[in-house]
């Protein structure tokens, strides 16, 4: 695994070594490379000359003409003598024996590898001699049978350990019942326990798949650095820890299981944040995205999980700052897998299947049918339908109830018929026949298969992946084929090409209606605007035999009389629908990587890379003939006294089919001078230098097409005139058109080195230079230098560091700044076209001032300190680091609220500066190890608090309430605070609620509304948790593994949905709060939830109800999110079949089980209004062979 | 070596690369920075900054209509409840807002551009142009909003009176002031005399100013100063430019219609509209029942205006937007019948007594079955004014006229209405001496730049 790192030369030599020094640390040395014979035909001659050289740098010389890898441990080279050789196309053989003639080493070549160890007799681990007489003697070997040299055998009762030699071979000496562990990097460790005298044991180590992926370096996007070389603050996170969670996409991987803080209160968009938030525009707020080298653009959920080998979080200045401008905000590299030099063809292959159920409706807080048409009986005796009623222009639907009210009151029908007619309604639910006909079980299926392999002068990798989702809303599929290919190869001397294509292409169809509640449906009660079927509480989807119903948006009586049976059938049957449309997304991701490294000197080379992404989406929604959409609108465009067709249907018949194209285009391309060179034998001096250029073209537009057909044809359509409308007045063919088109540009050019000086003191520094084409800024302000300086000290490597327990100490510090930008904003007066068809009704071409002048804007601008140590106690048996930073955000734009009376509503400035810190601490404790159990736990904490702490804005605060779902700068508070006015109780006698105007309880809820000062509201805190983490536990028990995590957030708060009267009486939106609100005197005992008033006497008295500390709680919430059980079948299938991995498992995901919450209302947190994500079950194996 | 140099030579290829020019490529081509005629002429040309945003207020606070109580508590929003009873409210539902954010904003960042734009002979015309209809644009909504937040003009305490904010740059750093009731009047006279002289006699769109539009804004501007003198004169000099004979005979028109009155029609010299709202949503504002019978069974406005309810009430139909039954839009623009009642007024008021009634006639005789028109008669000054403003009533309904009109004659000891809403057991009145015939200025504004409030 190790010789990747001695061979590649994108890395720096002298890594490896680093790498060994690492181990040293948790076991007691000496590696083996788990070697991959390959029949190497190159004749194996090295040319030499060197002076008093450092042997590892020889190695890496010889180890470089000659495709072998060295094995060696640090405390074996510390022994080593300087080397001066000087040899011309001679045989290994002979180049080794001349260097190992005045060592006090002796080395072994076997297959591709040469092994060093110390000369036998020249120092023999030091055993204090045990009372005891017992002696095992025996051999190490792994599942194969080869020997396993420089395993260590520790007696844990002495704590003495013994190590084998190149044959595996080793001596042990300890009493009756002491307990010896076998451990070699890469296997299991083993247990026994002396009972006697034993000669010739053999213990057979079985390799841990799991430890491979543990690789001690972290990728920039620029350059793979060793940890132990780094000062930075990285987070990485394997291949088998993101195993661990089952899901399509790529990011959600790393929920709960990083220090990522994933917002997903705006179900449509999940926010990501990396140590808090440093800016105040939304849109810029979101980490920077890394595939390998470059920026991904497009969906990052077209990345493949299978294709990933691992994902490193950049967090600090010196790890972000590499990446400038666009760092601000942290960086997330994805790196993906690659075929190895010198690997036999290896295949794999992934699958799974995924089940979870139809979310829970009906723990959602509606007013239930019953009292809903109570409400309405009793709004209908006060008039409150009778405008819709009289509605003779938009013929706007009524609810059933109402209907039938107007029809008792018209004398239409009996009283007794009207009554049997509404209790008939009482029982139905609505939700029951969403769950029935609108919900589904949702059933994800993943595959993969990928081959790599490598000889010593190319690799390659090649993938083909299939994924397919049938989501839980019937007739909303997704289907995802994706095609990688990287390969690697050396084709001269010192040269090495790249070339890499990765292909996805995603269909998905999304024909549903939408959820419960989407606003596609007038759930309620009728709004005379409302674009879907009204659909209160107690109606139907389908009578009791399964037949559709009709739902109308028009009276019934207008739709049965109006078209004089000329018009389109108008009924609207929603569950019809579901066949009438074809809403199809297919997503076309193309990426080429190519790229050239040019090595003329050992110490320094050249690397050329270049990226091309293109991603194409097109959205085709085809409303066919008989869909309700192209029936209501053709309908209520027929003429029915025209002559001629075109007059008759300004619409014409046929289907509408709405197109939607955007096709994104980046080019990216960079120059890199990568300059190492082992100073001296105590110094490494690592340069990287280079320059990049990047563009990103992004186009789209959409369309309607009228009279569309199936056989491909359409009409001509007259958007230009007006035509009358059956519901009253005349208007222009609807149409939606539009364009857009964005050309960022980047220039670039960054400078990073580091300096290591006895492999225990690091210094390293970076610094960059950005410009990019945003508009009308003044040139001076266009470029915007970054730099960050760091140093790292491994205090438990120096002579005098004596404190065992704590057996690898180390610490770092980093500043320096890191950027944001908006491309959105100018310095100049900036008018915004918007389209001719948009400008009605002159259909010419029209602009609007977007922005007012401002030439003074600068770049954001972000500063961080970051403290941190990694720290290890007994040998690794808890491991961890501890982070602290400081991180401080100047010249940050923010909108002010300007008087509208300047023409702006809000301006942008550089007005604004958030100040923050925090800590990450991250512990694994290896509980217990042994070779039937071992069972390990990791703890992940964040700690991030930040507020703003300048905004200059003289906006007043007054009456200023937020939900913490947007953001809202308010000098001394977290951007995302919850602020409230503050409930003083209801009036004993009327059920209004009470607050304070000038300390004194008031109903003047306008007053209160408006002008309350922020001193006397009640601010709760954050909405987003200020402490998150997991717990993980890692059990395993023979071939089983189980992985349980439960994650936590702590110290937030959020505002649940309450009752809103004006809601509820315009359009019918209730909320179960409505059940328990104050209806006589006396309850403003046991309640705080207003009594219902009609008419509303003022928007302000919901405004302020719903906007009070009534209606915050505490967020806090610890929750069992995921447990996966594998079972490792490899020992039953690969003698037979060849296999080097079999494995099964079973995986139960988001499951949201909540152990404990603050709130006691029963209420999840990150599901505040009811509608819970149901938990996924999954099964999958992965193998290999 | 030989390999370093090229290293080094690529490297500096690129670092050059970040030349200016490639960085100057805006970002957004939909962007620009306003530099040429056409950018100017596009930002005057956008509907719905330019041409829609007359305060539909004028209407709401009108006796045009009258709801049922029903209806009335029906409309969700207190602030659009509360304008029906002409209560004092200073929340952010205000025209204030969406003037000074579309036209004002808009005409002041055309007139701080045009410098931008070199004058040359082929041009010239065209920047004239833009630049007077900057100012159009600029002295009509200064002059409808004066009608909403102004003090009613009144000569003598008129340079005392609080006026509007005079936003005559798009600087936003500068801290907006009340002007007086004076300043705000000449600045709108200003304006439009300038435009006057800029603007050109035609123009392809009803949307756009012309000389004759300008000549109508100043008429209106007079009389709502109750300077008949200058009102006549402009609605003369309007009604030459535009053509005395482009008034529509309503013989012509479909009663039956949804829309009787098409958009843009000939009648109208400048188009201008006022944004939706729901309290005057055709199915809630009915027409008060007095006014529906005053129109005569001759008049062909009565059919053509109106339409009947379901339950023996009437909604408007009438606009001169075209929208017809399809509601709540208040039509506001400039429309050759207003300015022949501007003009006959003038003439009243000067006792020109045949001159006015012949200008009436004129109007009325397009307005009547056809052969079935008796002209009005007038003997005195009184009569005359009271034919001419009983017919003004009648004709500009759901115009926004009737609330000036209401302003300036509250203190007329002859022609003074006092306006009346009637609620379940409630009767509100608009006195003379009411402050509510100036509305509130919104709160945010009051608190962001500190201006006074009016009372």
């Amino acid at each position: 695994m190790y010789k990747l790192y001695f061979k590649s030369k994108a890395k720096p030599p002298g890594y490896a070594f680093k790498i060994l020094l690492t181990m040293k640390l948790t076991t007691l040395l000496i590696i083996a490379a788990m070697l991959q014979v390959s029949a190497a035909s190159k004749a194996q001659t090295a040319t030499l000359s060197e002076k008093n050289a450092p042997l590892k740098a020889v190695f890496n010389t010889i180890s470089d003409q000659t495709g072998y890898d060295f094995v060696v441990s640090t405390s074996v080279l510390k022994l080593a003598a300087p080397v001066t050789i000087t040899v011309k196309d001679k045989s290994l053989k002979t180049v080794l024996d001349e260097i190992f003639t005045n060592q006090p080493l002796q080395y072994q070549l076997q297959e591709k590898t040469v092994i060093v160890t110390k000369k036998e007799g020249v120092s023999k681990p030091e055993q204090t001699t045990a009372i005891t007489p017992l002696t095992i003697t025996g051999r190490v070997q792994d599942s194969l049978g080869k020997p396993l040299a420089g395993a260590t055998l520790k007696n844990l009762a002495v704590g003495i350990a013994v190590t084998t030699d190149v044959q595996g071979q080793f001596s042990l000496q300890g009493s009756n019942g002491d307990k010896v562990q076998v451990s070699f990097v890469g296997y299991t460790p083993y247990t026994f326990e002396i009972h006697q005298q034993q000669a010739d044991l053999v213990i057979t180590l079985n390799p841990l798949v799991s430890k491979l992926s543990e690789v001690a370096v972290v990728s920039t996007g620029y350059q793979t650095i060793p940890r132990e070389r780094s000062t930075g603050s990285f987070e990485q996170l394997s291949r088998e820890q993101l195993n661990n969670r089952v899901s399509t996409d790529i990011l959600s991987k790393m929920d709960g299981m990083s220090s990522v803080l994933f917002d997903k209160r705006n179900p449509s968009s999940t926010n990501l944040q990396i140590r808090g938030l440093y800016t105040l525009t939304q849109s810029i707020s979101q980490p920077l995205i890394i595939l390998d080298n470059f920026p991904y653009e497009g969906d990052v959920n077209n990345i493949n999980p299978n294709d990933i080998e691992n994902i490193t979080l950049l967090k600090d200045a010196a790890a972000a700052s590499i990446w400038g401008a666009k760092a601000g905000n942290g960086v997330i590299v994805i790196n993906s897998k690659k075929g190895r030099f010198n690997q036999p063809t290896k295949v794999s292959i992934n699958s799974s299947v995924s089940f979870s159920g139809k979310p829970d409706l009906f723990n959602l807080p509606v007013i239930p049918s019953s009292d809903m048409i109570n409400l309405e009986i009793a709004l209908f005796k006060q008039g409150a339908y009778d405008a819709n009623i009289n509605n003779t222009s938009t013929y706007s639907a009524l609810t059933p109830v109402v209907e039938i009210l107007n029809d008792r009151r018209a004398g239409l029908i009996s009283s007794a018929d009207s009554a049997t007619r509404i209790d008939a309604l009482r029982k139905n639910d609505v939700r029951n026949d969403f769950s029935k006909y609108i919900y589904r079980q949702q059933v994800s299926q993943q595959h993969q298969v990928d081959i790599s392999g490598g000889s010593k002068d190319g690799n390659y990798r090649v993938s083909a992946g299939y994924d397919r989702n049938i989501y839980d809303l019937i007739g909303n599929t997704y289907k995802r084929y994706t095609f990688n290919s990287y390969s690697n190869f050396k084709p001269f001397k010192n040269f090495q090409v790249q070339a890499g294509v990765q292909y996805v292409q995603s269909n998905s169809t999304n024909n549903n209606l939408g959820d419960y509640g989407s606003s596609n449906y007038d759930l309620n009660g009728s709004v005379p605007s409302s674009s879907g079927p009204i659909l209160p509480i107690y109606s139907q989807l389908a009578d009791a035999a399964g037949d559709h119903l009709t739902i109308n948006k028009y009276r019934n009586g207008f739709i049965d009389t109006v078209g004089r049976g000329k018009l389109l059938n108008w009924a609207d049957k929603p569950l019809d629908d579901l066949d009438g449309n074809n809403n199809v997304t297919v997503s076309r991701s193309f990426l080429a990587d190519a790229g050239l490294r040019l090595s003329p000197y050992k110490f320094l080379n050249f690397e050329l890379k270049y990226r091309y992404q293109r991603v194409s989406v097109s959205n085709e929604n085809n409303h066919n003939i008989d869909s309700y959409f192209a029936r209501d609108l053709i309908n209520q465009f027929t003429n029915l006294n025209a002559t001629s067709a075109s007059q008759k249907y300004p619409i014409p018949l046929g289907g509408i089919l709405s197109t939607n194209e955007s096709d994104i285009e980046t080019h990216n391309v960079r120059g890199q001078l990568n300059f190492n060179e082992n100073i001296s034998s105590l110094s490494n001096l690592s340069v990287i230098a280079g320059a990049e250029i990047n563009r990103t073209t992004t186009n789209g537009f959409n369309n309607t097409i009228y009279g569309y057909s199936s056989r491909l044809s359409s009409a001509n359509v007259d958007f230009v005139n007006t035509y009358p409308r059956i519901l009253g007045g005349s208007s222009t063919v609807p149409i939606s058109e539009g364009f857009t088109d964005f050309d960022n540009r980047y220039v670039s050019v960054f400078a990073n080195a580091a300096y290591t000086y006895k492999n225990r003191y690091v210094l390293s520094g970076s610094a960059r230079n950005d410009a990019t084409n945003l508009f009308g800024v003044e040139t001076r302000n266009r470029w915007k230098p970054l730099y960050s300086v760091g140093g790292s000290w491994t205090l438990s490597d120096e002579p005098f560091y004596k404190f065992t327990p704590l057996s690898y100490l180390r610490l770092r510090v980093t500043y320096g700044y890191q950027g944001n930008i908006n491309n959105t904003i100018s310095g100049s007066t900036i008018i915004n076209y918007v389209s001719a068809s948009t400008n009605r009704p002159l259909n010419i071409p029209a602009a609007e001032v977007f922005q007012p002048a401002n030439p003074q804007l600068r770049w954001e601008n972000i500063r961080q300190v970051n403290f941190a140590t990694d720290f290890e106690f007994w040998n690794g048996k808890i491991k961890g680091s501890l982070e602290y930073y400081l991180k401080d955000a100047t010249d940050v734009l923010a909108a002010e609220d300007a008087d509208p009376t300047t023409g702006y509503s809000q301006v942008f400035r550089n007005s604004a500066n958030i100040s923050g810190k925090g800590f990450e601490i991250s512990l694994i404790s290896k509980n217990i190890v042994k070779e039937s159990f071992s069972w390990q736990t990791s703890l992940q904490t964040n700690f991030a608090t930040y507020k703003v702490t300048k905004y200059l804005v003289n906006s007043s605060t007054n009456g200023i309430v937020s939900d913490g779902q947007v953001i809202t700068p308010i000098v001394g508070y977290s951007p995302y605070a919850l602020i409230s006015y503050k409930l003083a109780g209801l009036d004993p006698l009327t059920g209004d609620p009470l607050g304070y105007v000038n300390g004194t309880k008031s109903k003047d809820w306008d007053n209160i509304v408006y002008n309350t000062p922020l001193s006397e509201q009640a601010i709760q805190g954050s909405a987003l948790p200020l402490i998150y983490g997991n717990l993980a536990n890692d059990f395993r028990l023979g071939n089983f593994k189980i992985w349980v995590n439960i994650i936590y957030k702590l110290d937030y708060y959020f505002r649940r949905p309450t009752i809103y009267y004006g809601g509820l009486f315009s359009n019918g939106a209730g909320n179960s709060d409505y059940l328990k609100r104050w209806q006589k005197p006396g309850d403003e005992l046991v309640t705080n939830i207003p009594s219902m008033v009609y008419p509303n006497p003022t928007t302000s008295r919901d405004a302020f109800y719903m906007q009070s500390d009534a209606t915050v709680e505490k967020g806090d919430n610890v929750k069992l999110q995921t447990i996966q059980v594998s079972y490792d079948l490899l020992k039953a299938v690969h003698q037979k079949f060849g296999f080097t991995q079999f494995e099964i498992f079973a995986n139960a995901d988001n499951m949201n089980y909540i152990i404990w919450c603050a709130n006691k209302k029963n209420i999840d947190p990150d599901y505040p209004t009811g509608l819970k994500m149901p938990a996924s079950i999954s099964a999958g194996i992965r193998a290999a062979f | 070596m030989k390999n370093l140099k090229i290293i080094l030579l690529i490297c500096s290829f690129l670092y050059f690369c970040s030349c200016k020019k490639y960085l100057d490529q805006p970002p957004n081509p939909t962007l620009a920075i306003p530099n040429s005629t056409s950018d100017l002429q596009a930002l005057l040309d956008s509907y719905n900054s330019m041409n829609f945003k007359f305060p539909t207020t004028m209407v709401m606070l009108s006796d045009d209509y009258y709801l049922l109580p029903t209806d009335l508590n029906s409309v969700t929003n207190a602030t659009y409840r509360g304008r029906y009873t002409w209560e004092a409210d200073d929340s952010q539902f205000s025209d204030w807002i969406a003037i000074y954010l579309g036209p004002i904003k808009t005409a002041n960042a055309v007139l701080d551009n045009l410098s931008n734009v070199p004058k040359t002979a082929s041009n010239e015309k065209d920047l004239d142009g833009i630049k007077g209809s900057a100012l159009f644009y600029r002295g009509f909504y200064f002059q409808a909003c004066a009608q909403l937040f102004a003090q009613p003009y009144k000569p003598a305490t008129a340079a005392s009176d609080l006026g509007i904010a005079l936003r005559l740059d798009g600087d936003f750093n500068k801290v907006s002031k009340r002007s007086t009731v004076a300043d705000t009047y000449q600045q709108v006279i200003n304006d439009l005399q300038t435009a006057v002289t800029l603007l050109p006699e035609k123009q392809i769109l009803k949307t756009r100013p012309t000389k004759a539009a300008a000549y109508g804004a100043l008429s209106r501007t007079y009389l709502s100063m109750q300077d008949y003198a200058n009102a006549g004169k402009y609605a003369d000099l309007c009604i030459q430019a535009y053509g005395p004979d482009s008034l529509i005979d309503y013989n012509s028109l479909n009663a039956g219609a949804a829309a009787p009155f098409k958009q843009f029609n000939k009648e109208v010299i400048f188009h201008a509209i006022g944004q939706t709202n729901t309290l005057i949503a055709n199915s809630r504002a009915k027409i008060d029942s007095n006014l529906y019978r005053s129109f005569g069974t001759n008049d062909l406005r009565k059919k053509l205006f109106f339409k009947a309810n379901s339950n023996n009430t009437y909604q408007f139909k009438g606009d001169y937007n075209g929208s017809g039954t399809s509601s709540g839009y208040a039509f506001g623009g400039i429309v050759l019948d207003e300015m022949y009642l501007n003009r006959a007024e003038a003439y009243a008021r000067n006792n020109q007594i045949s001159l006015a009634m012949a200008d009436l006639n004129k109007l009325m005789k397009n307005r009547w079955l056809v052969g079935l028109f008796t002209p009005f008669l007038a003997s005195d000054q009184q009569s005359a004014l009271t034919l001419i403003l009983n017919e003004r009533r009648k004709e500009l309904i759901f115009r926004g006229t009737r609330w000036t009109d209401l302003r300036r004659l509250k203190d007329d000891p002859i022609f003074s209405i006092t306006p009346v809403r009637k609620l379940n057991n409630q009767i509100v009145k608009l006195d003379p001496l009411s402050p509510r015939y100036t509305l509130l200025i919104p709160s945010t504004v009051i608190n962001l730049s500190g201006m006074q409030q009016n009372p």
